[in-house]
Protein backbone atom coordinates (compact mmCIF):
# COMPACT_ATOMS: atom_id res chain seq x y z
CA UNK A 1 0.00 0.00 0.00
CA UNK A 2 1.21 3.45 -1.15
CA UNK A 3 1.72 6.00 1.38
CA UNK A 4 -1.40 7.59 2.50
CA UNK A 5 0.30 11.38 0.99
CA UNK A 6 0.94 10.39 -2.03
CA UNK A 7 -1.62 10.63 -4.99
CA UNK A 8 -1.58 11.25 -8.75
CA UNK A 9 -2.16 14.17 -10.85
CA UNK A 10 -3.25 13.28 -14.32
CA UNK A 11 -0.51 10.67 -14.97
CA UNK A 12 1.69 11.76 -13.24
CA UNK A 13 2.15 9.27 -9.16
CA UNK A 14 3.42 12.00 -6.71
CA UNK A 15 5.12 10.55 -3.35
CA UNK A 16 3.64 13.42 -1.95
CA UNK A 17 1.19 16.57 -2.68
CA UNK A 18 4.15 19.02 -2.40
CA UNK A 19 4.84 20.38 -5.72
CA UNK A 20 7.62 23.42 -6.10
CA UNK A 21 6.25 25.80 -7.86
CA UNK A 22 7.68 27.34 -10.98
CA UNK A 23 10.25 30.47 -10.77
CA UNK A 24 10.38 30.05 -6.90
CA UNK A 25 12.55 26.46 -7.39
CA UNK A 26 15.10 27.79 -9.41
CA UNK A 27 16.58 24.57 -12.07
CA UNK A 28 15.46 22.12 -8.69
CA UNK A 29 19.09 21.83 -7.25
CA UNK A 30 19.50 25.40 -5.68
CA UNK A 31 17.49 24.75 -2.91
CA UNK A 32 19.03 21.07 -2.07
CA UNK A 33 20.31 22.33 1.29
CA UNK A 34 17.28 24.21 2.68
CA UNK A 35 14.41 22.15 1.60
CA UNK A 36 13.81 18.72 2.07
CA UNK A 37 13.19 17.32 -1.78
CA UNK A 38 12.01 14.18 0.16
CA UNK A 39 8.51 15.90 1.29
CA UNK A 40 8.22 16.77 -2.18
CA UNK A 41 6.56 15.07 -5.09
CA UNK A 42 7.76 16.93 -7.67
CA UNK A 43 9.80 19.90 -8.57
CA UNK A 44 8.86 22.30 -11.84
CA UNK A 45 11.61 23.80 -12.72
CA UNK A 46 12.02 27.78 -14.38
CA UNK A 47 10.21 27.92 -17.49
CA UNK A 48 12.33 27.44 -20.72
CA UNK A 49 12.10 29.19 -23.54
CA UNK A 50 13.88 27.92 -27.29
CA UNK A 51 16.83 31.15 -26.61
CA UNK A 52 18.25 32.58 -23.65
CA UNK A 53 15.77 35.70 -22.26
CA UNK A 54 17.45 37.86 -20.09
CA UNK A 55 14.37 38.75 -17.76
CA UNK A 56 13.45 42.05 -16.45
CA UNK A 57 15.70 45.03 -15.47
CA UNK A 58 15.50 45.77 -11.39
CA UNK A 59 13.99 45.83 -9.34
CA UNK A 60 12.33 42.58 -9.46
CA UNK A 61 10.70 41.86 -6.57
CA UNK A 62 8.72 43.85 -3.87
CA UNK A 63 6.95 43.61 -0.90
CA UNK A 64 3.27 43.35 -0.76
CA UNK A 65 0.11 42.80 2.39
CA UNK A 66 0.55 39.32 2.91
CA UNK A 67 2.53 38.69 -0.30
CA UNK A 68 5.16 39.43 -2.63
CA UNK A 69 5.31 40.96 -6.77
CA UNK A 70 7.95 39.72 -8.77
CA UNK A 71 8.94 40.79 -12.51
CA UNK A 72 11.70 38.70 -13.08
CA UNK A 73 10.39 38.16 -16.85
CA UNK A 74 11.08 34.30 -17.11
CA UNK A 75 14.63 34.99 -17.20
CA UNK A 76 16.10 31.88 -18.32
CA UNK A 77 19.34 29.76 -19.90
CA UNK A 78 17.53 28.61 -22.72
CA UNK A 79 16.93 25.13 -23.96
CA UNK A 80 19.98 24.14 -25.25
CA UNK A 81 22.40 24.85 -21.69
CA UNK A 82 19.09 23.46 -19.90
CA UNK A 83 19.47 19.95 -21.80
CA UNK A 84 22.93 19.90 -21.31
CA UNK A 85 23.72 21.45 -18.15
CA UNK A 86 20.31 21.93 -15.90
CA UNK A 87 18.74 18.57 -16.28
CA UNK A 88 21.38 16.18 -15.69
CA UNK A 89 22.54 17.63 -12.67
CA UNK A 90 19.11 16.47 -11.50
CA UNK A 91 20.05 12.26 -11.47
CA UNK A 92 20.30 12.37 -7.83
CA UNK A 93 16.67 14.21 -7.18
CA UNK A 94 14.31 12.18 -5.25
CA UNK A 95 11.37 13.41 -6.42
CA UNK A 96 9.68 14.53 -10.14
CA UNK A 97 10.71 16.64 -12.15
CA UNK A 98 8.44 18.88 -14.46
CA UNK A 99 9.27 21.22 -16.80
CA UNK A 100 7.86 24.90 -16.99
CA UNK A 101 7.45 25.35 -20.77
CA UNK A 102 7.47 29.36 -22.31
CA UNK A 103 7.67 30.49 -25.42
CA UNK A 104 6.50 34.09 -27.29
CA UNK A 105 4.52 32.01 -30.24
CA UNK A 106 3.00 28.65 -30.10
CA UNK A 107 5.84 27.44 -32.71
CA UNK A 108 8.47 28.19 -29.28
CA UNK A 109 6.01 25.86 -27.53
CA UNK A 110 5.72 23.32 -29.76
CA UNK A 111 9.71 23.33 -30.01
CA UNK A 112 10.67 23.12 -26.26
CA UNK A 113 7.59 20.05 -25.70
CA UNK A 114 9.68 18.35 -29.04
CA UNK A 115 12.88 18.81 -27.56
CA UNK A 116 12.18 17.97 -24.51
CA UNK A 117 10.46 15.01 -25.17
CA UNK A 118 13.03 12.35 -25.45
CA UNK A 119 14.47 13.82 -22.01
CA UNK A 120 14.35 10.86 -19.24
CA UNK A 121 14.60 13.20 -16.41
CA UNK A 122 11.51 15.10 -17.45
CA UNK A 123 8.46 13.39 -15.69
CA UNK A 124 5.93 15.97 -17.29
CA UNK A 125 5.94 19.17 -19.06
CA UNK A 126 4.01 22.33 -17.42
CA UNK A 127 2.85 25.37 -20.25
CA UNK A 128 2.99 28.47 -18.71
CA UNK A 129 0.76 30.28 -20.77
CA UNK A 130 0.24 33.00 -18.10
CA UNK A 131 2.63 34.99 -16.97
CA UNK A 132 2.05 38.17 -16.22
CA UNK A 133 6.07 39.52 -16.46
CA UNK A 134 6.57 39.21 -20.24
CA UNK A 135 5.64 41.15 -23.25
CA UNK A 136 3.30 39.13 -25.09
CA UNK A 137 2.21 37.71 -21.68
CA UNK A 138 1.13 34.91 -22.97
CA UNK A 139 -2.49 36.75 -23.12
CA UNK A 140 -3.39 35.40 -26.45
CA UNK A 141 -3.45 31.99 -24.82
CA UNK A 142 -4.42 32.14 -21.61
CA UNK A 143 -7.40 34.56 -22.03
CA UNK A 144 -9.19 32.84 -25.29
CA UNK A 145 -10.05 29.45 -25.16
CA UNK A 146 -9.61 29.49 -28.80
CA UNK A 147 -6.09 29.93 -29.39
CA UNK A 148 -5.63 27.79 -26.05
CA UNK A 149 -6.72 24.76 -27.25
CA UNK A 150 -4.76 24.80 -30.50
CA UNK A 151 -1.88 25.68 -28.71
CA UNK A 152 -2.44 22.63 -26.06
CA UNK A 153 -3.78 20.38 -29.06
CA UNK A 154 0.37 21.39 -31.21
CA UNK A 155 2.10 20.59 -28.12
CA UNK A 156 0.45 17.50 -27.15
CA UNK A 157 1.18 16.18 -30.41
CA UNK A 158 4.82 16.36 -29.61
CA UNK A 159 5.04 14.22 -26.49
CA UNK A 160 4.00 11.71 -24.88
CA UNK A 161 4.96 13.08 -21.62
CA UNK A 162 1.83 14.06 -18.72
CA UNK A 163 1.04 17.81 -19.68
CA UNK A 164 -0.36 20.38 -17.12
CA UNK A 165 -1.43 23.58 -18.47
CA UNK A 166 -1.06 26.87 -16.13
CA UNK A 167 -3.93 28.81 -16.03
CA UNK A 168 -3.96 32.36 -15.30
CA UNK A 169 -6.37 33.59 -12.15
CA UNK A 170 -7.44 36.80 -13.61
CA UNK A 171 -9.69 35.89 -16.65
CA UNK A 172 -13.64 36.66 -17.40
CA UNK A 173 -14.43 33.47 -17.32
CA UNK A 174 -11.93 30.38 -16.52
CA UNK A 175 -14.49 27.26 -16.52
CA UNK A 176 -14.40 28.01 -20.86
CA UNK A 177 -10.47 28.22 -20.68
CA UNK A 178 -10.16 25.55 -18.77
CA UNK A 179 -12.03 23.43 -20.95
CA UNK A 180 -10.27 24.21 -23.70
CA UNK A 181 -7.11 23.02 -22.08
CA UNK A 182 -8.67 20.17 -21.67
CA UNK A 183 -10.16 19.73 -24.63
CA UNK A 184 -6.64 20.31 -26.28
CA UNK A 185 -5.14 17.31 -24.65
CA UNK A 186 -3.96 18.50 -21.01
CA UNK A 187 -3.53 15.81 -18.78
CA UNK A 188 -3.91 18.20 -15.63
CA UNK A 189 -4.00 21.73 -15.17
CA UNK A 190 -2.69 24.35 -12.83
CA UNK A 191 -4.81 26.76 -11.12
CA UNK A 192 -3.24 29.29 -11.01
CA UNK A 193 -0.22 32.15 -11.90
CA UNK A 194 0.05 35.44 -10.33
CA UNK A 195 -1.95 38.26 -10.34
CA UNK A 196 -1.12 41.48 -12.62
CA UNK A 197 0.10 44.22 -9.58
CA UNK A 198 1.97 47.03 -8.78
CA UNK A 199 3.77 48.62 -6.07
CA UNK A 200 4.57 52.57 -5.51
CA UNK A 201 7.13 54.18 -3.78
CA UNK A 202 6.05 57.06 -2.53
CA UNK A 203 9.20 58.34 -1.08
CA UNK A 204 10.75 58.23 -4.61
CA UNK A 205 7.34 59.09 -6.69
CA UNK A 206 8.21 55.77 -8.71
CA UNK A 207 7.33 52.60 -9.50
CA UNK A 208 9.22 50.08 -7.16
CA UNK A 209 9.48 47.73 -10.11
CA UNK A 210 11.79 48.11 -12.93
CA UNK A 211 8.89 46.50 -15.40
CA UNK A 212 6.31 48.85 -13.72
CA UNK A 213 4.01 45.79 -13.18
CA UNK A 214 4.64 42.68 -11.62
CA UNK A 215 2.93 39.66 -10.64
CA UNK A 216 1.45 39.34 -6.92
CA UNK A 217 2.05 35.38 -5.33
CA UNK A 218 1.58 34.86 -1.74
CA UNK A 219 -1.16 34.05 0.94
CA UNK A 220 -2.88 37.14 -0.79
CA UNK A 221 -3.88 34.79 -3.20
CA UNK A 222 -5.08 31.82 -1.58
CA UNK A 223 -8.67 32.80 -1.39
CA UNK A 224 -8.95 33.75 -5.03
CA UNK A 225 -7.33 30.84 -6.53
CA UNK A 226 -9.57 28.61 -3.86
CA UNK A 227 -12.34 29.82 -5.85
CA UNK A 228 -11.25 29.58 -9.36
CA UNK A 229 -9.94 25.68 -8.34
CA UNK A 230 -13.53 25.21 -7.35
CA UNK A 231 -15.48 26.53 -9.59
CA UNK A 232 -12.94 24.41 -12.41
CA UNK A 233 -13.01 21.24 -10.15
CA UNK A 234 -17.22 21.31 -10.05
CA UNK A 235 -17.59 21.89 -14.31
CA UNK A 236 -15.04 19.46 -15.22
CA UNK A 237 -13.35 17.13 -12.64
CA UNK A 238 -10.24 17.85 -13.59
CA UNK A 239 -7.37 17.05 -12.05
CA UNK A 240 -5.90 20.72 -10.36
CA UNK A 241 -2.62 21.54 -9.25
CA UNK A 242 -3.68 23.89 -6.65
CA UNK A 243 -1.25 27.26 -6.93
CA UNK A 244 -1.47 30.82 -4.66
CA UNK A 245 -0.14 30.73 -0.88
CA UNK A 246 0.01 27.47 0.06
CA UNK A 247 2.22 27.96 3.49
CA UNK A 248 1.24 25.29 5.51
CA UNK A 249 -1.17 21.87 6.02
CA UNK A 250 -4.35 24.10 6.57
CA UNK A 251 -3.92 26.02 3.16
CA UNK A 252 -3.26 22.35 1.09
CA UNK A 253 -5.81 20.66 2.84
CA UNK A 254 -8.17 23.67 2.21
CA UNK A 255 -7.50 23.50 -1.62
CA UNK A 256 -7.45 19.45 -1.81
CA UNK A 257 -10.68 19.71 0.03
CA UNK A 258 -11.78 22.62 -2.82
CA UNK A 259 -10.89 19.85 -5.10
CA UNK A 260 -7.08 20.13 -6.26
CA UNK A 261 -4.64 16.51 -6.14
CA UNK A 262 -1.95 18.62 -5.14
CA UNK A 263 -0.83 21.76 -4.39
CA UNK A 264 1.96 23.64 -5.64
CA UNK A 265 4.43 25.56 -3.33
CA UNK A 266 6.37 28.74 -4.25
CA UNK A 267 6.76 31.51 -2.33
CA UNK A 268 6.57 30.34 1.17
CA UNK A 269 9.47 28.42 0.35
CA UNK A 270 11.61 32.14 0.89
CA UNK A 271 10.17 32.43 4.22
CA UNK A 272 10.24 28.76 5.62
CA UNK A 273 12.37 26.29 3.56
CA UNK A 274 10.70 23.92 5.98
CA UNK A 275 7.34 24.19 4.45
CA UNK A 276 7.09 21.39 1.92
CA UNK A 277 8.09 18.92 5.06
CA UNK A 278 5.75 20.55 7.57
CA UNK A 279 2.74 20.43 4.67
CA UNK A 280 3.17 16.81 4.30
CA UNK A 281 3.44 15.76 8.19
CA UNK A 282 0.03 18.19 8.86
CA UNK A 283 -1.74 16.71 6.20
CA UNK A 284 -0.45 13.04 7.34
CA UNK A 285 -1.64 13.60 10.86
CA UNK A 286 -4.87 15.16 9.71
CA UNK A 287 -5.97 11.90 7.24
CA UNK A 288 -4.75 9.81 10.41
CA UNK A 289 -7.38 11.74 12.78
CA UNK A 290 -10.00 12.37 10.23
CA UNK A 291 -9.91 8.58 9.21
CA UNK A 292 -9.16 8.67 5.74
CA UNK A 293 -7.38 6.22 3.55
CA UNK A 294 -5.51 8.05 1.94
CA UNK A 295 -5.46 11.94 0.49
CA UNK A 296 -6.98 11.05 -2.81
CA UNK A 297 -10.33 10.28 -0.80
CA UNK A 298 -10.40 14.04 0.06
CA UNK A 299 -9.91 15.41 -2.93
CA UNK A 300 -13.16 17.13 -3.53
CA UNK A 301 -14.84 16.71 -0.41
CA UNK A 302 -16.51 19.78 0.88
CA UNK A 303 -19.32 19.32 3.00
CA UNK A 304 -22.32 21.29 2.41
CA UNK A 305 -21.40 22.25 -0.91
CA UNK A 306 -24.01 23.58 -2.62
CA UNK A 307 -23.07 25.23 -5.55
CA UNK B 1 28.53 26.23 -0.29
CA UNK B 2 26.62 25.12 3.27
CA UNK B 3 23.35 26.74 3.26
CA UNK B 4 21.92 26.12 6.84
CA UNK B 5 19.04 27.42 8.64
CA UNK B 6 19.10 28.17 11.98
CA UNK B 7 17.36 29.97 15.00
CA UNK B 8 20.16 32.10 16.77
CA UNK B 9 19.52 33.89 20.19
CA UNK B 10 20.12 36.93 20.76
CA UNK B 11 23.30 37.53 23.07
CA UNK B 12 23.54 41.51 23.11
CA UNK B 13 21.81 44.54 21.03
CA UNK B 14 24.05 47.46 21.66
CA UNK B 15 23.48 50.56 20.14
CA UNK B 16 25.87 52.07 17.84
CA UNK B 17 25.29 55.60 16.37
CA UNK B 18 21.53 55.49 15.08
CA UNK B 19 22.45 51.68 14.54
CA UNK B 20 22.18 48.48 16.56
CA UNK B 21 24.67 45.82 16.62
CA UNK B 22 23.14 42.45 17.36
CA UNK B 23 25.63 39.56 18.77
CA UNK B 24 24.06 36.20 18.04
CA UNK B 25 24.53 32.68 19.07
CA UNK B 26 24.54 30.94 15.88
CA UNK B 27 27.50 27.96 15.64
CA UNK B 28 25.97 26.50 12.07
CA UNK B 29 26.61 30.33 10.07
CA UNK B 30 29.05 31.49 12.55
CA UNK B 31 31.43 28.26 11.64
CA UNK B 32 30.40 28.64 7.91
CA UNK B 33 30.65 32.38 7.02
CA UNK B 34 33.57 34.27 5.18
CA UNK B 35 33.95 37.93 4.84
CA UNK B 36 30.94 39.59 2.06
CA UNK B 37 29.09 36.59 2.42
CA UNK B 38 25.46 37.55 4.18
CA UNK B 39 22.18 35.85 5.76
CA UNK B 40 18.81 36.37 5.29
CA UNK B 41 16.92 36.95 8.27
CA UNK B 42 13.35 36.60 8.67
CA UNK B 43 11.49 39.50 10.69
CA UNK B 44 10.20 38.56 14.01
CA UNK B 45 6.60 39.14 14.27
CA UNK B 46 5.52 36.92 11.21
CA UNK B 47 3.54 39.23 8.59
CA UNK B 48 6.44 39.95 6.43
CA UNK B 49 7.23 36.75 3.82
CA UNK B 50 10.59 38.14 2.45
CA UNK B 51 13.79 37.95 4.94
CA UNK B 52 15.88 40.61 4.85
CA UNK B 53 19.76 40.06 3.58
CA UNK B 54 22.38 41.74 5.86
CA UNK B 55 25.62 40.92 5.49
CA UNK B 56 27.46 39.32 8.19
CA UNK B 57 29.74 42.18 10.25
CA UNK B 58 31.87 39.79 11.79
CA UNK B 59 32.17 36.60 13.52
CA UNK B 60 33.61 34.91 16.78
CA UNK B 61 33.38 31.15 17.46
CA UNK B 62 29.85 30.76 17.72
CA UNK B 63 28.69 33.70 17.66
CA UNK B 64 27.98 36.33 14.24
CA UNK B 65 27.57 40.16 14.22
CA UNK B 66 25.02 41.80 12.49
CA UNK B 67 24.96 45.91 11.99
CA UNK B 68 21.54 46.61 11.63
CA UNK B 69 20.30 50.35 10.75
CA UNK B 70 16.37 50.72 11.20
CA UNK B 71 15.64 52.35 8.06
CA UNK B 72 11.82 50.22 7.61
CA UNK B 73 9.29 48.40 9.50
CA UNK B 74 11.31 45.16 8.61
CA UNK B 75 14.68 46.10 10.03
CA UNK B 76 13.20 48.15 13.20
CA UNK B 77 11.89 45.13 14.38
CA UNK B 78 15.48 43.18 14.06
CA UNK B 79 16.69 45.99 15.89
CA UNK B 80 13.95 45.92 19.08
CA UNK B 81 15.20 42.45 19.87
CA UNK B 82 16.72 41.77 23.33
CA UNK B 83 18.90 39.57 24.70
CA UNK B 84 17.48 35.66 24.88
CA UNK B 85 15.00 36.26 21.68
CA UNK B 86 15.32 34.27 18.87
CA UNK B 87 16.42 34.84 15.65
CA UNK B 88 15.13 32.73 12.13
CA UNK B 89 18.55 32.56 10.01
CA UNK B 90 19.37 31.48 6.75
CA UNK B 91 22.51 31.30 4.81
CA UNK B 92 25.64 32.32 5.03
CA UNK B 93 25.00 32.90 1.32
CA UNK B 94 27.27 34.52 -1.75
CA UNK B 95 30.83 33.91 -2.21
CA UNK B 96 33.36 34.49 -0.47
CA UNK B 97 35.88 36.72 -1.72
CA UNK B 98 40.02 36.02 -1.18
CA UNK B 99 41.29 39.65 0.15
CA UNK B 100 44.23 40.99 -2.20
CA UNK B 101 47.01 41.96 -0.34
CA UNK B 102 46.72 45.78 -1.98
CA UNK B 103 43.19 46.11 -0.78
CA UNK B 104 41.71 49.60 0.10
CA UNK B 105 38.21 49.50 1.55
CA UNK B 106 35.71 51.88 1.04
CA UNK B 107 32.57 52.01 2.73
CA UNK B 108 29.24 54.80 2.78
CA UNK B 109 27.25 54.85 6.03
CA UNK B 110 25.68 51.48 7.03
CA UNK B 111 27.82 50.11 4.13
CA UNK B 112 30.72 49.18 6.81
CA UNK B 113 28.52 46.08 7.49
CA UNK B 114 29.40 44.85 3.87
CA UNK B 115 33.20 45.86 4.45
CA UNK B 116 34.21 45.26 8.42
CA UNK B 117 34.47 41.27 8.43
CA UNK B 118 37.07 41.56 5.72
CA UNK B 119 38.61 44.39 6.75
CA UNK B 120 39.00 42.82 10.58
CA UNK B 121 40.38 39.57 8.97
CA UNK B 122 42.97 41.93 7.47
CA UNK B 123 43.93 43.24 10.15
CA UNK B 124 43.49 39.94 12.24
CA UNK B 125 46.17 38.11 10.57
CA UNK B 126 48.26 41.33 11.21
CA UNK B 127 48.87 42.60 7.13
CA UNK B 128 47.77 46.77 7.05
CA UNK B 129 44.13 47.57 6.69
CA UNK B 130 43.16 50.33 5.01
CA UNK B 131 39.70 52.05 5.16
CA UNK B 132 37.92 54.63 3.50
CA UNK B 133 35.17 55.49 5.27
CA UNK B 134 32.35 58.59 4.46
CA UNK B 135 28.90 59.25 6.05
CA UNK B 136 26.44 61.89 5.83
CA UNK B 137 26.89 62.59 9.52
CA UNK B 138 29.41 61.49 12.80
CA UNK B 139 26.09 59.61 13.94
CA UNK B 140 26.56 57.35 10.44
CA UNK B 141 29.97 56.34 10.85
CA UNK B 142 29.44 52.99 12.79
CA UNK B 143 31.70 50.89 14.62
CA UNK B 144 34.78 53.64 15.21
CA UNK B 145 35.78 51.75 18.57
CA UNK B 146 36.17 48.43 16.80
CA UNK B 147 37.70 49.95 13.74
CA UNK B 148 40.48 51.28 15.93
CA UNK B 149 41.11 48.66 18.83
CA UNK B 150 42.04 46.26 15.64
CA UNK B 151 44.51 49.14 14.18
CA UNK B 152 42.65 49.60 11.16
CA UNK B 153 44.05 52.98 9.32
CA UNK B 154 40.91 54.07 8.75
CA UNK B 155 40.77 58.04 7.19
CA UNK B 156 36.96 59.32 8.15
CA UNK B 157 34.75 61.77 5.52
CA UNK B 158 31.31 63.51 6.50
CA UNK B 159 28.93 65.30 4.41
CA UNK B 160 28.45 67.96 7.02
CA UNK B 161 32.05 67.50 8.34
CA UNK B 162 30.47 66.68 11.87
CA UNK B 163 33.05 64.27 11.92
CA UNK B 164 36.96 63.34 9.83
CA UNK B 165 37.42 64.99 6.96
CA UNK B 166 34.48 67.09 4.99
CA UNK B 167 32.93 66.20 1.55
CA UNK B 168 32.21 62.71 0.35
CA UNK B 169 34.71 59.43 0.63
CA UNK B 170 35.32 59.34 -3.22
CA UNK B 171 36.54 62.75 -2.83
CA UNK B 172 39.82 61.52 -0.40
CA UNK B 173 40.65 58.51 -2.78
CA UNK B 174 44.96 58.38 -2.21
CA UNK B 175 47.36 58.49 -4.91
CA UNK B 176 44.08 58.94 -7.68
CA UNK B 177 45.89 61.59 -10.36
CA UNK B 178 44.46 65.39 -10.08
CA UNK B 179 42.04 66.79 -12.71
CA UNK B 180 45.32 68.63 -13.75
CA UNK B 181 47.23 65.42 -14.29
CA UNK B 182 44.66 63.61 -16.09
CA UNK B 183 44.58 67.07 -18.67
CA UNK B 184 48.41 67.11 -18.77
CA UNK B 185 48.18 63.23 -19.62
CA UNK B 186 45.07 63.66 -22.15
CA UNK B 187 47.11 66.70 -24.12
CA UNK B 188 50.02 64.41 -24.20
CA UNK B 189 47.85 61.34 -25.93
CA UNK B 190 49.23 59.10 -22.64
CA UNK B 191 47.54 56.38 -20.75
CA UNK B 192 48.03 56.77 -17.11
CA UNK B 193 48.71 53.97 -15.22
CA UNK B 194 45.87 52.27 -13.68
CA UNK B 195 44.86 52.85 -10.10
CA UNK B 196 47.43 51.25 -8.07
CA UNK B 197 45.18 49.31 -5.39
CA UNK B 198 42.58 46.96 -5.68
CA UNK B 199 39.71 49.09 -4.33
CA UNK B 200 36.71 47.29 -2.12
CA UNK B 201 33.41 49.10 -1.76
CA UNK B 202 30.18 49.18 -0.02
CA UNK B 203 27.98 51.71 0.72
CA UNK B 204 25.21 53.72 -1.50
CA UNK B 205 24.79 52.91 -5.46
CA UNK B 206 25.64 56.54 -6.53
CA UNK B 207 28.95 55.52 -4.86
CA UNK B 208 29.96 52.85 -6.95
CA UNK B 209 28.91 54.82 -10.16
CA UNK B 210 31.23 57.78 -8.84
CA UNK B 211 34.29 54.56 -7.77
CA UNK B 212 33.97 53.52 -11.36
CA UNK B 213 34.00 57.08 -13.10
CA UNK B 214 37.17 57.95 -10.70
CA UNK B 215 39.26 54.98 -11.30
CA UNK B 216 40.62 54.45 -14.70
CA UNK B 217 38.64 51.61 -16.73
CA UNK B 218 41.35 49.07 -16.25
CA UNK B 219 41.51 49.34 -12.57
CA UNK B 220 40.54 46.67 -10.15
CA UNK B 221 37.11 47.66 -8.73
CA UNK B 222 34.99 45.49 -6.39
CA UNK B 223 31.67 46.47 -5.06
CA UNK B 224 28.79 44.84 -2.98
CA UNK B 225 25.63 44.60 -4.55
CA UNK B 226 22.49 44.94 -2.07
CA UNK B 227 19.84 43.68 -4.09
CA UNK B 228 16.17 42.72 -3.41
CA UNK B 229 16.82 39.08 -2.58
CA UNK B 230 14.09 36.25 -1.82
CA UNK B 231 15.89 33.32 -1.81
CA UNK B 232 19.94 33.66 -1.61
CA UNK B 233 20.67 30.50 -3.73
CA UNK B 234 20.39 31.43 -7.36
CA UNK B 235 16.46 29.99 -7.64
CA UNK B 236 14.33 32.59 -7.94
CA UNK B 237 16.40 35.41 -10.22
CA UNK B 238 15.08 38.58 -8.02
CA UNK B 239 18.42 40.14 -7.27
CA UNK B 240 19.59 40.98 -10.80
CA UNK B 241 22.40 42.95 -11.62
CA UNK B 242 22.88 44.58 -14.90
CA UNK B 243 26.10 42.19 -16.80
CA UNK B 244 28.53 43.05 -19.29
CA UNK B 245 28.54 40.35 -21.13
CA UNK B 246 26.41 38.43 -22.71
CA UNK B 247 24.56 41.88 -23.62
CA UNK B 248 21.56 42.81 -22.04
CA UNK B 249 21.83 39.91 -19.15
CA UNK B 250 21.79 39.98 -15.39
CA UNK B 251 24.41 38.71 -12.63
CA UNK B 252 22.42 37.30 -9.54
CA UNK B 253 23.71 38.93 -6.69
CA UNK B 254 23.34 36.21 -4.45
CA UNK B 255 25.07 33.60 -6.07
CA UNK B 256 27.61 35.46 -8.05
CA UNK B 257 28.33 38.11 -5.18
CA UNK B 258 27.12 39.91 -3.54
CA UNK B 259 31.15 41.48 -4.10
CA UNK B 260 30.97 41.55 -8.03
CA UNK B 261 33.81 42.48 -10.15
CA UNK B 262 33.21 46.15 -11.64
CA UNK B 263 34.41 45.11 -14.85
CA UNK B 264 31.31 42.23 -15.02
CA UNK B 265 29.10 45.10 -14.50
CA UNK B 266 27.44 46.70 -17.22
CA UNK B 267 27.45 50.10 -15.64
CA UNK B 268 25.61 52.39 -18.25
CA UNK B 269 22.19 49.99 -17.40
CA UNK B 270 22.97 50.51 -13.78
CA UNK B 271 23.65 53.99 -14.01
CA UNK B 272 20.18 54.19 -15.46
CA UNK B 273 18.87 52.90 -11.97
CA UNK B 274 20.20 55.56 -10.03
Amino acid sequence: MSAPTSIAAGRLKLATPVVLASGCAGYGDEWLELVDLDAVGAVVLKGVSPEPWPGNPPPRLAEAPAGVINAIGLENVGLDVYVREKLPALDELPCKVVANVVGKAAGEYRDVCAALDGEGRVDALELNVSCPNVRARGAAFCARSKGLRTLVEDCRDETTKPLWVKLAPMVTDIIPIAKAALDGGADALTIANTVPAMAVDVGARRPVLGNVYGGLSGPAMRPVNLRLVHLVYKATGADIIASGGVDGWEAAAAYILAGARAVQVGTALFDNPAAPAEIVAGLDEYIKREMFDGLSFLVGKLRGDKT
Amino acid sequence: MAHTREIATVLANDADGDARLLRLGAPGVARAARPFQFVLVKIPGGDFILRRPLSVFDTREDEIALLVRPVGDGTARICCLVPGENLDLTGPFGRGFDIPADALFVAGGIGVAGVFFAVAETARSGRKAELLYGAKTAAQLYARSRLEELGVETTFVTEDGSSGSKGLATEYLPGVPSVKEKLISAALDEKLPPYSKTVIACGPRQMYVVLHKILSEDARLHVLMEERMACGVGACRSCAVPAREPKGSYIAACEEGPLIDAAAVDWSRLEGEV
